[in-house]
């Protein structure tokens, strides 16, 4: 019998690779007496989908016109 | 003046920090690191302009070596860290089943109605940053870069089983995080 530690570690290694049957079964078989790791797959779906709707655009920031110019200084001394 | 292959640090500054800062910040979440970061790129770039090669765009080329200081600034980042497993599952007893008041009553689901407003996405990014700064990374190169797990395994130096456990911790650690706020 796999423990929740081991269950939910099986969960997010189903996003990267696919898991053998023997493990497959024993998921099965836990989720459908464990409450706890049910919940956490459902939340963990949840997350992995807030991270793909955060990460899918860049956060829009930008230099000051001192920091700029700035910028333009140091850069002139490199050449 | 000042310009080799037609390109002018004036051009690098006006035409492409900002998108640098807006990339190094997803990344990052850490505006003077990002600002340092991006001056070491342009500086990097001027110097060595002449590996530029036309074919490729300069913005994808000047991206390529903000990612390679970002991967080595993450690489360097402190790795030793307390395995938060303790504070979720039970490492005595009942070895490895939820600690109860971690197994998570309250749904999720109901209290995200909308996963994608403003405020959530706020409480994601603070929660994000309770993260190792390598976890942090890794979850930004999986996520913002879609990058092959292979791919990160190699820029972050660590095996596949190492990502699935890291991924495994944070995902613990955010949702942990994630409820506290809204519970």
């Amino acid at each position: 019998m796999k423990t929740c530690e081991e269950v939910t570690l099986l969960i997010e290694s189903e996003n990267y690779k696919v898991l053998s049957r023997k493990d497959r079964l024993a998921t099965k078989i836990h989720l459908m007496m464990c409450k706890g790791c049910k919940n956490y797959k459902r939340d963990s779906k949840l997350i992995h989908e807030m991270l793909r709707v955060k990460f899918k655009d860049l956060s829009s920031y930008e230099f000051s016109l001192e920091e700029k110019a700035a910028l333009r200084v140091k850069l002139s001394k490199e050449v | 003046m000042n310009t080799t292959k037609g390109i002018s640090h004036t051009d690098l500054v006006e035409n492409h920090s900002d998108y640098l800062l807006s990339f190094a910040m997803t990344k990052l979440n850490d505006l003077d690191l990002a600002k340092d970061l991006v001056q070491d790129t342009l500086v990097s770039a001027l110097t060595k302009l002449d590996t530029f090669e036309k074919r490729s765009k300069l913005r994808t080329w000047l991206t390529s070596i903000l990612n390679r200081k970002i991967i080595d600034h993450w690489r360097k980042a402190e790795t030793r860290y307390t395995d938060p497993i303790s504070s979720f599952f039970d490492q005595d007893e009942k070895k490895g089943h939820w600690l109860m008041e971690k197994s998570a009553s309250g749904n999720f689901e109901t209290i995200v109605d909308d996963i994608s407003k403003q405020e959530t996405m706020t409480e994601l990014s603070d929660c994000l940053d309770t993260l190792p700064a390598k976890w942090r990374g890794i979850i930004a190169s999986k996520f913002l870069e879609e990058k092959e797990s292979e791919q990160i395994c190699n820029d972050f130096d660590i095996t596949s089983s190492n990502l699935w456990v890291i991924m495994h911790r944070a995902k613990l650690l955010l949702r942990d995080c994630l409820k506290n706020k809204w519970i």
